[in-house]
């Protein structure tokens, strides 16, 4: 803890030009921080979780100003027919940014308003000690609010770059997105680190989706060995709203996104789907809250991993239905492949119902490649690697078909095909 | 005329159970041969081998096809060299769809031939025309392999597959089994449509009602891994009266 302690006084020198306001809320974050502390493997949620690359390790802060982004960086990311923003450590760039028409139906903002107060605050949402550290050390985030009544084709596609050239960064970052009334958008986030330096990233999202709205939500996370990148996933839906969203995440030391979905309208529907890649040491947790909170409404979940080499990977998905929501329709699905003898899953799907007519069921599978299919692409002639890549593929499809805009399927089949040639 | 195939003294084995206890075949080009024998006289193990599956420890023996020692042999090589198994299980094959499955082991195929690879438009005119001759619908294209197929459907499959990829040697495993008699039909014509004086099969079954349509020139019988009696098709006739035991009895 002594580390952390004296990061955050660090932190406030630094940063001594802060208004009273966020002071405050740092210092009572920190304080609160202080008295739980880091979560242990004692803690059910975090009984698989390593955490010591983060306690021990001393990271720097990232910069504040704007750094220099080369156009190729954006150039290799870009995609075809889409909006562009972009953000560098946190802050909007509007020279790379491209938004062309949408901008009259869209706002962005710093997550600090006038007074320097972030727009967000879970902290009093957040048993997790790690969003009380976000709000002690916030230093970037957007707010980006879409218009009521704009129904857009074209996908929205985010960039959150990180770029500091120190060794060692830390970064703690807030958005929030709201979808107003009657609207329609696909929002795709790709988070890339520029740096392949040690990294602890630390983000709290929170979506707003108003009535009568659809958002659809891709985030792409690639990240490196030496990468440790918490997510805390807030999601709320008003009546007749749409929620869909596919996680893509490729490699990383330590990655772990929180999605919490509160779902306080009815007629609702809510379609959560992951994808995640894991070889060398990668460890990846997807840990899931639905909760039905209003009757009449649907919920999909389908999380798969690909696990190669010594890697772990964590599924914990509850689904909620609370005493009114009647007729809530649930299903839960967590479906894994191990390539290698030393890849590690742990799946933990739960329920917990009280209302009485509902529809609910969840289930999980892990297994390696199956040996039939395998020996029967090869008696048709397919050399052994071409028909274990497209068993795997096969595997990944039923996530990545749920995209309906092409040129992101395409990327994230690009995406796929180019993992899975260093793994096979 | 040239040997296809030679099975000599073929011993096999699964985890140390031995199911092939000397198995001697020859099959010329053009040949239909059939294999006989009930549940698990080790008909299906034989075929497995001869496609390459490493379920099963060869112990002794061998297979030689044309001029090469098969067993040596990998079993997408022994694909391309011209050897097809109709499954008796084929397997499930979900999220991949099943005309990029068929076009790409067609594509591997005509590459290990040297010949240039069909494009997407040829390959459908190509596999649009096997559909018809199978009365399979096209909606079938859009499908994963096998995937919520019924039995009857796979098999089909199966056999489309194997018109598709013109196999020298195809070996249709129980193709029979599951089959209603129209859908038998339909597949045994098209069966018989690609017999050739080149093309030669090993057709496994155990009953006699498949070769009523697909007439083969010589049958053997399998009794626990052995081949106990070959014949010509009348053979087939006297086991569906006599049954296998007068042959089983002999036997011992």
């Amino acid at each position: 803890m002594s580390v952390i302690k004296s990061n955050f006084n660090t932190f406030l020198q630094t940063h001594d030009s802060e208004s009273e306001i966020i002071r405050d809320l740092r210092k009572n974050a920190f304080d609160e921080f202080m008295k739980v502390g880091y979560p242990t493997k004692k803690h059910e949620n975090w009984r698989f979780t390593d955490l010591s690359s983060l306690t021990k390790a001393e990271y720097q802060f990232t910069n504040r100003e704007i750094s220099k982004i080369d156009r190729e960086i954006i150039d290799n990311h870009s995609i075809d027919n889409s909006f562009r923003i972009v953000f560098v450590n946190g802050i909007f760039d509007t020279e790379l940014s491209e938004l062309r028409d949408i901008s009259k139906h869209i706002a962005i903002k710093s997550i600090f308003d006038s007074s320097g107060r972030p727009t967000n605050d879970f902290t009093e949402n957040g048993k997790n000690p790690f969003i009380l550290l976000n709000m002690a050390f916030v230093t970037g985030g957007n707010v980006i609010e879409i218009d009521s009544n704009y129904i857009e084709d074209k996908p929205l596609h985010i960039l959150n770059i990180i770029h500091d050239g120190k060794d060692s960064i830390q970064h703690h970052q807030q958005n929030l997105i709201q979808i107003g009334k009657n609207s329609q958008i696909s929002i795709i986030e790709e988070n890339v680190n520029i740096n392949k330096k040690e990294l602890f990233k630390n983000t709290v999202y929170n979506i707003q989706i108003d009535k009568n709205s659809l958002l659809s939500h891709i985030l792409l996370q690639q990240n490196h060995a030496k990468s440790r990148v918490l997510n805390h996933i807030f999601v709320e839906q008003q009546n007749n709203s749409t929620y869909n969203t596919q996680m893509i995440n490729i490699g990383g030391d330590l990655v772990r996104n929180d999605i919490n979905i509160q779902i306080n309208g009815e007629n609702c529907d809510t379609d959560i789907s992951g994808l995640s890649l894991l070889s060398g040491k990668d460890h990846i947790e997807n840990y899931t809250i639905i909760s039905h909170n209003k009757p009449n409404s649907n919920s999909q979940q389908l999380f798969k991993y690909i696990l190669d080499e010594s890697s772990e990977g964590v599924f914990n998905g509850l689904v909620t239905v609370q005493t009114d929501s009647q007729n809530t329709d649930s299903q839960q699905t967590n479906k894994n492949i191990l390539l290698s003898k030393k890849a590690l899953m742990n799946s933990n799907p739960q329920l917990e119902i009280y209302a009485d007519d509902v529809s609910c069921s969840h289930g999980s599978a892990t297994g390696e490649l199956d040996e039939n299919a395998i020996f029967y692409l090869r008696s048709r002639g397919i050399d052994l690697m071409t028909a274990k890549s497209l068993l795997i593929e096969g595997f990944a499809k039923e996530v990545t078909d749920k995209i309906k805009i092409d040129s992101i399927k395409e990327k994230l089949n690009f995406e796929l095909s180019k993992w899975l040639a260093k793994q096979i | 005329m040239k040997t296809m195939l030679e099975i000599k003294n073929l011993h096999a084995s699964i985890e140390g159970n031995n199911i092939l206890k000397g198995i001697d075949i020859t099959i010329k080009p053009g040949e239909v041969h059939a294999i006989m024998g009930l549940n698990g006289s080790g008909k299906s193990t034989l075929a497995n081998v001869i496609s390459g599956s490493d379920n099963y420890d060869v112990t002794k023996g061998k297979i030689q096809y044309n001029d090469k020692n098969l067993l040596d042999l990998s079993p997408e090589e022994r694909a391309l060299q011209g050897i097809f198994m109709s499954f008796q299980y084929p397997a499930v094959i979900t999220g991949v769809n099943n005309t990029y499955f068929l076009k790409a082991a067609l594509n591997a195929k005509r590459k290990y031939r040297g010949k240039v690879e069909l494009d997407a438009i040829d390959f459908m005119s190509l596999i649009k025309e096997n559909l018809k001759m199978l009365e399979m619908d096209e909606s079938y294209l859009r499908r994963s392999v096998n995937a919520g197929f019924s039995g009857g459907e796979k098999k089909r499959n199966e056999i489309l597959q194997m018109i598709t990829l013109e196999p020298k040697l195809a070996i249709l495993d129980e193709t029979d089994s599951g089959l209603d008699i129209d859908a038998l039909k339909i597949i045994a014509k098209g069966i018989n449509d690609y017999r050739s004086n080149e093309n030669s099969f090993l057709v496994i079954t155990h009953y006699q009602r498949l070769l009523n349509y697909i007439e083969p020139d010589i049958i053997h019988v399998m009794i626990d891994g052995k081949i106990v009696k070959s014949g010509g098709k009348e053979l087939a006739l006297t086991l569906e009266e006599k049954g296998y035991r007068w042959l089983e009895k002999k036997v011992s």
